[in-house]
């Protein structure tokens, strides 16, 4: 085996703990807690998961609005549930919900994701070319879906890093849907990482089901990475939801799929498996540690749900929206 | 010491200013190298600063977003658009990303980038005229986004002090210097620094009715004045050279003196920045206003190309014929 015992285990505490906040979450939705559309991950844990596994602390994790999984490991849980929750006691008091988080202190490095899909790519290599500039040893890691990479802000982006060999990293999020149109409708090249290498960026594919593979294709792009050399890995996945939660499957004309995929290519029971066969830990191990999870996180969407909602006088401020406030005009 | 040089030397001392107090000020843009910008608006400049200065591909939107990501992670930048139409196609990272980074993180990043274009048409001016998709004047397709701040001067001496405050600004500044006023001399204070907020200059004194002129307007308002003065009507003229925040007070104080408000500016008047003029006159001082506020812009008309532009351009007869409106 690569990885050592303790790593194994450590990955599959965040993998099963992105899984139960997945489903929390689901259930939070349906009982009208969360205030915004959410993304879910379900189905694509192992892919956050490895991809935060394998970074240093050091580095930038940039999430997209189906990466919570990631977010969650360098950011405190309960305030993130608050944050999707709406309240005070969330990251942002409410304000940014999960796709405006950010965290840019040290130890955890969270930088804030782009909403409006594409500008994250040229942005992030901008902010690895100044990390470049002022000798630090730290790569920015952004993810996107399959959807944002037929924006054209993402070939510019992929220009700009070839061009200045800035240390990034891209994850793409294959999922075959962008919101509800199929990858076979968005482009004629289903491999969309191989648009990257026409821009000059070593590329690797890899199955978004298997922890392992990615965790793997990650630290080979880490070391790329630190070396100067940009490159992205595709993840091929499958959406299990809908665009957001709650939105139905009238679009899908191959319901099966999905029954399928959650039969034979769930990344956690892939995973599971793997630590049974291989003798790293016992099903009661899992079971209990799930359990825990669960517990947890259930006082944690309690909790959130009863904090109040911050009062919105301490929210817009010219000092919140403005560094140099005095030439902020009126509000 | 003040001494006269062209708005492009002007603005190229102002950032080579900066640049020599903070390493982490950069320019990037297209013909940045070669060029000093694709107007030469920062000409000079690499050759002084070699390592501040870095060419883009024509790739508007990337580097726009590439600027904002170098920002949060600790740089200055100083983007060139060239022309400030070309805003267009990097609206995204103007609107949707720099003014909101501040406010999503509740006051814990910033963002300062200095988004720097020429506004504006040039036949009227003197110069080639480009047609309607390089002579536009876009303040106020930007007027509407809370976090940006708007930077509109026409003289070299104002873009030079402005230039400095907007570098040294740790927020979002759109900086529309004005394609017109480039090949123009005017004095230049190389220790001035004139800081965004009250930016508004009276830039003529008078007593009968008060004239709002933005960019290339001003000199237009000026050649009006002086001929009205002719006929006994005193006009004070306003250059608000900082469009957000708007300097109110110098406004009001001028329009309860003179009694009388007219605007003029290059954009369409139709949704253009004069409107937003007339509404703060209208809320803050309508007491003080004995006749209808007047509004002169160019017609709601795309531009057309060469000698075609000056036609649909606000000027000297048809400002005047605005103040006799109000008289």
């Amino acid at each position: 085996m690569k990885y050592s015992k303790e790593e194994l285990l450590k990955m599959y505490y965040h993998l099963a703990r992105g899984r139960v906040f997945t489903l929390k979450m689901h259930e939070a939705v349906i009982a009208g807690h969360v205030r915004s559309s959410f993304h879910t991950p379900y189905g694509q844990e192992a892919i956050a998961v490895a991809v935060a596994c394998s970074a240093d602390k050091n580095d930038w994790l940039v999430p997209n609005h189906r990466d919570q999984c990631a977010s969650i490991m360098r950011v405190d849980l309960y305030k993130f549930i608050a944050e999707l929750f709406g309240k005070e006691d969330g990251l942002h008091k409410g304000v940014a919900f999960d796709f405006h988080c950010s965290d840019l202190t040290e130890g955890v490095r969270l930088a804030p994701p782009l909403a409006v899909l594409g500008g994250v790519v040229p942005n992030y290599v901008g902010f690895a070319w100044s990390l470049k500039q002022q000798k630090k040893n730290e790569v920015a890691i952004a993810f996107t879906g399959d959807g944002a990479c037929s924006e054209g802000a993402i070939y510019e982006g992929w220009n700009l890093a070839a061009l200045y060999k800035v240390p990034f990293i891209q994850i793409i999020e294959n999922n075959g849907w962008a919101m509800t149109v199929p990858l076979d409708r968005q482009t004629a090249n289903p491999d969309i990482a191989k648009k990257a290498e026409a821009c000059g960026l070593p590329i690797q594919i890899v199955d978004g089901n298997n922890i392992l593979e990615v965790r793997e294709a990650m630290d080979k792009a880490l070391e790329m990475a630190r070396n100067n050399q940009p490159n992205v890995i595709e993840v091929k996945t499958l959406r299990w939801e809908a665009h957001f939660f709650g939105q139905g499957d009238d679009y899908r004309d191959d319901k099966e799929e999905v029954k399928e995929s959650m039969e034979k290519d769930d990344c956690l029971k892939n995973y599971e498996k793997y630590l049974l066969d291989n003798g790293v830990c016992t099903q009661e191990y899992m079971d209990e540690l799930k359990e825990q999870l669960s517990d947890e996180i259930d006082a944690m969407v309690q909790k959130a749900a009863e904090a109040p909602i911050a009062d919105p006088k301490t929210i817009y401020t010219k000092e919140n929206i403005y560094a140099t406030a005095e030439t902020g005009g009126d509000l | 010491m003040a001494k006269k040089m062209y708005l492009n030397h002007a603005m190229a001392k102002a950032t080579m200013a900066e640049m020599a107090r903070d390493d982490k000020v950069i320019l990037l843009g297209e013909d940045v190298i070669n060029r000093g910008g694709g107007l030469s608006n920062f000409i000079g400049v690499p050759k002084e600063y070699p390592d501040q200065c870095f060419d883009m591909p024509i790739s508007e939107m990337g580097y726009a977003h590439f600027a904002i990501g170098a920002a949060m992670a600790g740089h200055r930048p100083i983007v060139d658009l060239m022309f400030s139409d070309f805003a267009a196609v990097c609206a995204d990272p103007i609107i949707n990303s720099a003014p909101k980074h501040r406010f999503n993180s509740l006051g814990k990043l910033s963002v300062p980038v200095v988004f720097c274009a020429g506004n504006g048409g040039r036949a009227t001016f003197g110069g080639v005229g480009s047609g309607c998709n390089h002579s536009q004047c876009v303040e106020s397709w930007f007027a509407n986004v809370p976090g940006l701040k708007i930077v509109a001067p026409y003289y070299a001496g104002d873009a030079y002090g402005l230039m400095r405050a907007a570098i040294r600004d740790n927020d979002p500044v759109l900086f529309l210097y004005h394609e017109g006023s480039l090949g123009k001399k005017a004095e230049v204070d190389e220790d001035s620094f004139i800081p965004l907020n009250n930016a508004g200059k009276i830039v003529k004194e008078g007593t009968d009715v008060t004239i709002v002129a933005i960019q290339s307007m001003v000199p237009v308002a000026e050649k009006a004045a002086a001929k009205l003065e002719e006929e006994g009507v005193s006009a004070e003229i306003i250059d608000p050279r900082v469009l957000i925040p708007f300097d109110e007070e110098t406004l009001c104080k001028s329009v309860e003196k003179t009694g009388r408000l007219v605007i003029i500016h290059e954009a369409p008047t139709r949704g253009g920045f004069g409107g937003e003029i007339a509404a703060i006159a209208a809320q803050k001082c309508f007491g003080a206003l004995k006749a209808p506020i007047q509004r002169v812009g160019a017609l709601n008309s795309p531009i057309a190309s060469g000698f075609l532009e000056t036609y649909m351009m606000p000027n000297e007869e048809k400002l005047i014929a605005a103040v006799k409106e109000t008289l």
